[in-house]
């Protein structure tokens, strides 16, 4: 615990720059629900209710929360490995993709023993997904090609590719709006029964803590993290930027295949990948808003990951109002865009606080 | 004219057609970035500018004034995102991937939240931006304005002053700045160009090529329109080669869909990711070395 | 009386981080004149010429211009009222031509009309460049000379100069002062910012001394003598007194160095032909005008820049071509010019900074590439305390230390590495008095332990007080070396200036 309050006390700056910026996210979300004619107070206890409700009595709501929250934390680490080695790296849906194509890939197999079956999930899935960061890896390293425009392409491709290999070769012979399903034996277990909240949350957990550790306490970590801060120190220390950005990029598409194991191989009902993938779009780019939230670092990842997990959880009671669940993208928006402006703090305290005084520092 | 030349000719209308938001926001994105200021959300800008032109367009009778409020919304956001990236110094893809994730929220709620219809919304005929006809087909006059626009484009980034001080503040705002360029409002400025134009091309969309909304107008269009930034070399005239390059694409995916003997052969969905590996690769310097604007995504401050 | 076109009035300039660059300093500029303004680096002659051209704000103080009261709050409103600066790092549009960088912002004249204007300005004040070729292709001092022009065709009436010789070679440096008399004859205002005392005698009418953010002296040049402004600008109240140098015994040959050529960001060879040997218990210092190779130099020994030709022998083995990180192992250390960029991570806490490039070293990790951080924070008491470097706590980051203490500390850290060759560049550059004369003593004292120590730097007085033997770099060549007392200052001086003595 010590650790976080370290972290808690070194940050308080952006921590609360996060928080501002959540309120605004709430705001302007209830805003835009109040002026589109809804009740903005039934509309908000639906978001509670349904999200983490009374957790000691029923922790239903809670258990949706953390089954959004799990693949959340891993997309949030991998775009935050990124920015750790000073890299913008929006690839991440691509790589999820992918990720998710090599455990319908692997499920094809069904047959074969169960170690071996698992084992070909978690391998064929995390291979895809690195394939695919590999390729943005090296041509930034080789070529000093802008990772931004390149990811963003990656993620059309994959979906392109994807989507028509699987529905073409791996479509499941019962509903035409999915793919194969992971054999049942090799499924991500359950953690609670009678919900759809699996190990998922557990091995993102457990991934967070081991990634926290590889980035403080390990001379690889390190070097990532000089190397993202100051590329002119890192070289002479020693350090090649170069290298540091490619461990980044392959830890992202590490985690990106996780991630993708966890949606397929760990979620229920589907436990296969829906037609057009819609049951994965969006988890790359939301792994952006729960990165910025969590100040780019693993523990804040794990709370801002279960709060966007908590807005789907609840967007669930609002579409039972009437409410179109996409108003969760406008509060991630607006938190989004706040989170950009740097100093947020600062600037809303000098501009409302003690207006036409000027703040001046020591 | 035999009948032979009548499907290539769809084609080739089919590819102005789907040229005109490409060409809008990607010359739009060549002023931005020209003077400094990437701006990663046409994607949002698009869908929300589609939105809006509906809304007017249904609320005045007139897709015209539809376009009027696609170029408003796209000059609202280009507001807030040049004041983001200048004065506020700002992360300008941060704030932009923000405007991506706002839009598909406004609209999938919106299109709800208006008119009590799930996904999509559609509008009579009378309230589709008029074509004109040339040799019996139909062409909108958005391809003219369009195409127009481009030209203009070029000719004030490269052939006036305001231009050339455009030009300086991507390349070096020092230099800008002592002359007595106004760094940040010229960026504002561009940016708000920019996006404005990529609101026009939202409104295309909706008040006059697919003749309503989805919550899925833009269909990646702003990407490719980004991606056309750098194919086309941050130039508008170059980037009207990119556009047709690229709608050609989006039109033969189009074109083919009722041909399934094609289709079998080569998939739409792997035919629509032609443009973005044409991008990969012209990026990769292996056809020529593109150079994006020197000072491109960092806020100006002087000393 | 003549009045004057600019007054400064007890200005004061504290910069947003604290430091003070100005501490009231008042200051009158006439036409038809040449005012040099002198100092050392850092004595804030930059700065005030900042302020008057607009750059930068005063803290508190007054700027007026003909008579009036003036607050600029960017440079172009002073380029209006005819003040314009020419600064040291030309701010030109890279990739536009001259032309386009004169007419820049500049609105109202037609282009034939401009360059009409332009060459009628060219043939009366001799200035020569290429109006049609884009900057990043010219000559630094083509491109001074289009900045230059620049300011002429906007009709500046004061026309500031900051370090302008520095990337001259001599013979436009003659033009530009010709030009710059030409100048002031014909009724402007020249300020002229130097660090170099023979150029103000030879250029300037009067000349204004400071020192520290504060005016030491205002002398007529006709009336003065190069040792008063010598010693006005050094003020030598503050006489470094260094720990006696001892003779080193069996002194070994640690750093040898042949034949070496290497080439700048640019694709120029700024490295041609270099060799020496540094010895142990020595120190050889680079003297030499800033921009001639040097910087280069030192990235090509300290393996941050490739070597295009040529060997580097460290202790019997060759290391041409090694990484930094090999070269420290072996035991090349290097303490470098740019210590916020480069010799730390600024963001990051002192213990991690502590730990760069330490970051190899087994003492300091545990099996399977953990970081052992108790003993990197052991270590980094001890070096606090050892160093007397003040920090508020090993967890704060870099960049909350004073700059000395930021150098300190990466002294420290490179020490720690027990080097045998230290690689030194402008090791006290920025640094207060006492922070200077710590560095310098530690130094002189590592040298009498036999450490070998190469010393680049840009001030003189550095060199010469610290260095058993002296090179002198001129255009990526060492033009001269020799032990410090077979130099008269005189020559020290010619061969910088490219002057074979």
């Amino acid at each position: 615990m010590s650790a976080i309050l370290e972290v808690i006390k070194d940050k308080a700056g952006p921590v609360i720059d996060s928080l501002i910026a959540l309120t605004l996210g709430f705001l302007g979300g209830a805003l835009t629900i109040y002026f589109s004619g809804y009740d903005v107070v039934k509309a908000m206890s639906q978001l509670y209710n349904f999200s983490i409700g009374n957790p000691f009595v029923n922790p239903y709501s809670l258990t949706i929360t953390l089954t959004y929250a799990g693949p959340l934390m891993l997309s949030g680490l991998a775009f935050a490995l990124g920015v750790r080695a000073g890299l913008f790296n929006i690839g991440i849906e691509g790589q999820i993709y992918m990720g998710a194509f090599g455990v319908v890939i692997a499920s094809s197999f069904a047959g074969i023993p169960a170690p071996l079956e698992v084992l070909a999930i978690i391998l064929v899935g995390i291979g895809f997904a690195l394939m695919w960061s590999a390729i943005p890896a090296a041509l930034k390293v080789y070529r000093e090609v802008n990772e931004v425009v390149v990811t963003i392409m990656l993620n059309y491709i994959a979906l392109g590719v994807a989507d028509y290999t699987i529905f073409k070769y791996f479509p499941n012979p019962s509903d035409a709006t999915k793919s194969i399903v992971v054999p049942a034996y090799a499924r991500i277990p359950l953690l609670m029964p009678n919900t759809s909240l699996s190990w998922n949350i557990v091995i993102s957990i457990g991934v967070l803590l081991v990634i926290y550790y590889v980035l403080w306490y390990t001379v690889p970590g390190y070097e990532l993290r000089v190397a993202g801060t100051n590329p002119n120190a890192a070289r002479y220390a020693g350090i090649n930027p170069k290298r540091a950005m490619f461990l980044s990029f392959m830890l992202g598409g590490l985690l990106a295949g996780i991630a993708g194991i966890e949606k397929v191989a760990g979620l229920p009902p589907s436990y296969s990948v829906l037609s057009t993938l819609s049951n994965l779009q969006g988890l790359g780019f939301e792994g952006i808003t729960v990165s910025l939230i969590g100040g780019n670092h693993p523990l804040g990842i794990i709370f801002a990951a279960i709060l966007i997990g908590a807005l789907h959880a609840g967007a669930r009671g609002l579409n039972l109002i009437g409410i179109p669940k996409e108003i969760v993208w406008v509060f991630q928006g607006i938190i989004v865009i706040s989170i950009a402006i740097p100093n947020l703090y600062t600037l809303i305290k000098r501009k409302f606080v003690s207006p036409g005084k000027e703040v001046v520092g020591k | 004219m035999t009948a032979i030349w009548d499907p290539a000719l769809d084609l080739v209308f089919m590819t102005l057609r789907s040229m005109v938001p490409i060409l809008l926001a990607s010359v739009g994105e060549v002023v931005s970035e020209r003077s400094g200021i990437v701006n990663i959300g046409l994607e949002g800008i698009l869908l929300l500018g589609a939105f809006f032109a509906v809304i007017a367009d249904v609320s005045t009778g007139s897709p015209w004034v539809g376009v009027l409020a696609g170029a408003s919304v796209g000059l609202l956001i280009g507001l807030i995102h040049g004041v983001i990236s200048t004065k506020l110094k700002g992360n300008q893809i941060v704030d932009t991937i923000g405007v991506n994730t706002f839009a598909l929220g406004v609209v999938g709620f919106g299109i709800f939240a208006v008119w009590h219809v799930w996904g999509a919304r559609t509008i009579s005929a009378n309230l589709v931006i008029q074509p004109i006809y040339v040799g019996g087909r139909a062409l909108s006059p958005m391809v003219i304005i369009a195409f127009g626009i481009a030209i203009f484009t070029y000719w004030f980034l490269f052939k006036t002053s305001f231009g050339a001080a455009i030009r300086a503040c991507g390349e070096d705002p020092d230099a800008a700045d002592v002359v007595g360029i106004n760094v940040d409002l010229v960026r504002i400025i561009a940016t708000t160009y920019g996006a404005l134009l990529a609101g026009i091309g939202g409104a295309y969309l909706s008040v006059d090529w697919f003749s309503g909304i989805t919550k899925e107008i833009s269909a990646g269009r702003g990407w490719l329109s980004l991606a056309n930034v750098a194919f086309s070399n941050w130039n508008p005239l170059l980037a009207i080669g990119g556009s047709l390059i690229f709608a050609f694409f989006d039109a033969l995916v189009l074109w083919i869909g009722p041909m399934p003997q094609v289709n079998s052969i080569i998939p739409q969905e792997i035919l629509r990711t032609v443009p973005y590996i044409v991008t990969i690769i012209a990026l990769s310097g292996v056809i020529k070395k593109v150079r994006p604007p020197k000072a491109l995504g960092f806020p100006y401050s002087r000393e | 009386m003549v009045e004057p076109l600019v007054k400064v009035a007890d200005v004061v300039k504290v910069y947003p981080d604290g430091t003070v660059a100005l501490r009231g300093v008042s200051l009158d500029i006439f036409p038809n004149e040449i005012l040099g303004l002198l100092g050392e680096n850092g004595a804030g002659k930059t700065t005030l010429m900042k302020i008057v051209s607009g750059l930068l704000q005063p803290t508190e103080g007054k700027l007026y211009v003909y008579g009036k009261p003036v607050k600029f709050s960017m440079p172009a409103q002073a380029l209006k009222m005819g003040i314009g600066m020419v600064h040291q790092n030309i701010p030109l549009v890279h990739n536009f031509t001259g032309l386009e960088n004169i007419l820049l912002g500049y609105k109202g004249i037609k282009r034939d009309e401009a360059l009409e204007r332009l060459r009628d300005l060219m043939s009366k004040t001799g200035l020569k460049v290429r109006l049609d070729v884009p900057v990043e292709d010219l000559s630094l001092g083509e491109r001074q000379r289009i900045e230059i022009l620049k300011m002429l065709f906007r009709g500046v009436k004061i026309l500031i100069m900051d370090e302008p010789t520095t990337n001259l070679t001599p013979v436009e440096t003659k033009d530009l002062f010709r030009l710059l008399k030409q100048l002031a004859y014909e009724g402007k205002a020249v300020v002229f910012i130097s660090h170099k005392i023979k150029e103000v005698m030879e250029i300037t009418d009067r000349v204004v001394v400071l020192r520290k953010g504060k005016v030491v002296g205002r002398l007529k040049t006709k009336e003065t003598t190069p040792k008063e402004l010598a010693s006005l600008m050094v003020g030598r109240e503050v006489v470094f007194s260094y720990p006696p140098k001892k003779e080193v015994p069996n002194q070994k040959d640690l750093l040898v160095v042949k034949d070496l050529w290497v080439t700048d960001d640019l694709g120029r060879q700024a490295v041609r032909g270099i060799s020496f040997t540094l010895k142990s218990g020595e120190i050889l210092g680079v003297a030499g005008v800033e921009g001639n190779g040097q910087k280069e130099l030192v990235e090509a020994l300290t393996g941050l820049r490739v070597i295009d030709k040529g060997k580097v022998i460290l202790m019997g083995e060759e290391v041409t071509g090694a990484d930094p990180g090999t070269l420290s192992f072996r035991g090349l250390v290097h303490i470098p010019e740019d210590r916020k960029n480069v010799g730390l991570v600024l963001t990051m806490s002192v213990l991690e900074n502590v730990f760069l490039g330490l970051h190899r070293y087994p003492e300091f990790l545990k099996p399977g590439k953990l970081i052992n951080w108790n003993k990197v924070t052991e270590h980094a008491r001890k070096l606090i305390k050892r160093f007397e470097i003040v920090v508020r706590s090993l967890k704060s980051p870099a960049k909350s230390l004073s700059g000395g203490n930021q150098q300190k500390l990466i002294v420290a850290r490179e020490l720690s590495k027990k080097p045998s060759v230290i690689i030194a560049a402008n090791p006290t550059r920025g640094l207060d008095v006492a922070s200077t004369q710590f560095v310098r003593n530690l130094l002189i004292n590592l040298r009498n332990q036999g450490i070998g120590i190469l010393l680049i730097s840009s001030d003189l007085d550095e060199v010469l007080d610290l260095s058993d033997r002296v090179a002198v770099m001129y255009e990526g060549k060492f033009t001269s070396l020799k032990p410090v007392k077979d130099y008269t200052l005189q020559e020290i001086g010619l061969l910088m200036g490219g002057v074979n003595a």
